[in-house]
């Protein structure tokens, strides 16, 4: 016979301490007992309290993501309903217990709690409740019947994972109990509740997210704007995203015909994103973009110089462009290990209709006003063991009159301590015939109780110098090192989360006055200094 | 011959750190998915999770994740 000692917690006011001491005979949980026993008064039940019931254990854990979604609904869902209805369909009274399995962090278990409005809490620190089920993830969900006085508690369910809350009312509905007597109440769909009031029976669950960058030098000041809103119902999820840069320039070049400016331009663009999970392993995913605007600063500083030395009247003008592209991507993730594993196969395609380069002479000369690229991406994440988790992402993109460029990037995140997290990144870029890339970085993650983060930040990039043009003047950069560091804060509420960092970043270009001299001002080495904020919200 | 050394160095590293990343192919106990399952220890789309910066990727061409041209570092066509 086991032992359950199970520790009292504060929170759980009806039911605070659930002593069982079992015996596992096949799918019976023969001689349970059981012991409830209040803050306040210490009061104690027998084993015999759940004679005649159906009881529900519900094991979760604070970091367990798929438990935020699931428990909110057994507790609603099964909990209060099967209250409401004194009982199952048969008139057999249902209990739901939570089962917390972390030791570590209770505030953030506080935290979940709060969150999910769970009731009837009662902890398995040593495993030793989770372990009579065999478990090896959650959440675990498990329907006990007690109705059979002799066989003890017969274990009717059990499901890692939550298949939602039909399936989970079919089998406590099944539990007709020795007499087999079915009690004459009103049928109601999932999704109603008996007030009226229309309840989701599915996990539904919005997302808001809104994020911006700024980078700012003496000259330049780059930014960025995201604002997202997501809806997951049941497997099926999209979000729509919508985003704004902006480029704010101080112009200045060698070239004797162009005449130093200040401006300014901006980039509109909209994402949707799809995703449905076919089965427990096998999720779908799709990406829809579209935008209008430069894609980067230097194509928009190459425009607009291409546009000033087009205008001199002893050459061709040079075209009026409206930059603007679409991309469309498809993504098969396969979790070949819940929790700890999968792979993710991608194509993506886009098309960019862009500002071409140009060299003025008796004739002008123009590139390419439109470029399709074909990205695939292969991409494995991996818990490697209890400390360290990975990521892996092969990119190899194809894009018109370039050969193909090849992109590998891993990450780890490893856990030093319980409070210590020290995230590790590098990546390598290749493109024949001489564009070479690649950065590593990393950040070191320090909890400082539950809900705040600090962390230190540091990377360095390098490439080569991209693959110089056919024209004369090239405008391609040539080659440039980067360092970044930094500070950031995150704050992690009950239903949102913040994050600020800010560090200095500095830009260092290799020979911009000889490999791109009239390009010299857009290739200057320059100290920058860049600001990160972001916001969600769960609702 | 300095780069040739460097560029081996590299690709051990890399093809290194792929392996023991791969390894990593079996299922982790319940009991020891605590610390790896913390939301800062889990990779993230997610801007106040990812340390990615959409800004940055203008500058450095080698690190662009998604996009056509600016992914593909085309520059004769911008």
């Amino acid at each position: 016979m086991n032992c359950l000692n199970a520790n009292l917690r504060r929170w759980a006011k009806p039911l605070l301490c659930l002593l069982l001491a079992m015996n596992l005979n096949a799918s019976a949980l023969s001689g349970f007992q059981r012991e409830y026993r209040t803050a306040e008064s210490e009061e104690t039940f027998s084993s015999e309290s759940f004679q005649g019931r159906i009881l529900v254990l519900d094991f979760f854990a604070h970091w367990c993501a798929p438990c935020l979604r699931a428990s909110p609904l057994i507790e609603k869902e099964i909990a209060e309903y099967y209250l409401e209805q004194n009982g199952n369909m048969h008139g057999i009274p249902v209990d739901v217990v939570a089962v917390n399995v972390e030791a570590s962090s209770p505030k953030r278990t506080d935290l979940f709690i709060r969150r999910t409005g769970l009731k009837n809490v009662i902890d398995d620190f040593e495993g030793t409740l989770l372990s009579e089920f065999k478990a090896e993830s959650i959440p675990l969900l498990v329907v006990l019947d007690g109705t059979h006085s002799d066989a003890g508690l017969k274990v009717v369910y059990q499901k890692a994972g939550f298949e939602g809350v039909p399936q989970l009312r079919a089998v406590i509905d099944s539990i007709t109990g020795p007499s087999e007597t079915v009690r004459d109440i009103p049928v109601r769909s999932a999704g109603q509740s008996e007030s009226g009031i229309k309840t989701s029976a599915i996990s539904v669950e919005r997302k808001s997210e809104i994020s911006g960058e700024v980078l700012i030098s003496d000259d330049y000041q780059l930014t960025q704007w995201d604002l997202s809103y997501g809806h997951t119902y049941g497997k099926t999820k999209w979000d729509f995203g919508l985003g704004l840069q902006t480029f704010a320039l101080e112009m200045r070049s060698p070239d004797p015909f162009f005449t130093p400016v200040q401006t300014n331009a901006e980039r509109v663009l909209t994402q949707f994103r799809f995703s449905r999970e076919l089965n427990e392993v096998i999720t779908l995913k799709g990406q829809f973009g579209y935008y209008e605007g430069f894609q980067s600063h230097r194509a928009f500083w190459l425009h607009e110089y291409y546009q000033q030395i087009g205008d001199l009247p002893f050459f061709e003008d040079y075209p009026k462009i409206d930059p603007r592209g679409i991309q469309l991507a498809a993504q098969v993730r396969w979790e070949y290990l819940p929790a700890s594993g999968y792979l993710e196969a991608g194509y993506g395609f886009f098309r960019d209709r862009i500002a071409p380069s140009a060299e003025f002479g008796r004739t002008t000369i123009l590139g390419l006003d439109r470029i399709d690229s074909h990205m695939l991406r292969l991409a494995s994440e991996n818990v490697i063991n209890s400390r360290m988790r990975s990521l892996v992402e092969l990119r190899l993109t194809d894009t018109s009159e370039r050969q193909s460029r090849w992109s590998v990037q891993e990450s780890l995140n490893i856990a030093v301590r319980e409070q210590t997290v020290l995230r590790a990144q590098a990546g390598w870029t290749k493109e024949n015939p001489s564009f070479d890339a690649w950065f590593a970085a990393l950040t070191l993650e320090q909890d400082l109780g539950a809900s705040w983060i600090i962390s230190l930040f540091a990377r360095y990039y390098h490439d080569t110098g991209e693959i110089q043009n056919s024209l004369t003047s090239s405008n391609a950069p040539p080659g440039l090192d980067t360092y970044h560091a930094g500070f950031g804060v995150r704050w992690l509420g009950e239903r949102s989360s913040l994050r600020l960092s800010a560090g200095p970043y500095w830009t260092r270009y290799q020979d911009a006055e000889v490999e791109a001299p009239f390009f010299e001002d857009l290739y200057q080495s320059r100290n920058w200094g860049l600001f990160q904020a972001a916001f969600d919200m769960t609702f | 011959m300095y780069n040739s050394i460097h560029r081996k160095i590299g690709w051990f590293v890399a093809m290194a750190w792929t392996c023991c990343s791969l390894v990593g192919c079996k299922a982790i106990p319940l009991s020891d998915q605590g610390l790896v399952s913390k939301p800062n220890m889990t990779f993230s789309d997610s801007p106040v999770f990812a340390y990615q910066s959409n800004v940055l990727t203008q500058i450095e061409p080698g690190t662009a994740g998604s996009g056509g041209a600016q992914a593909a570092g085309c520059t004769a066509c911008r």
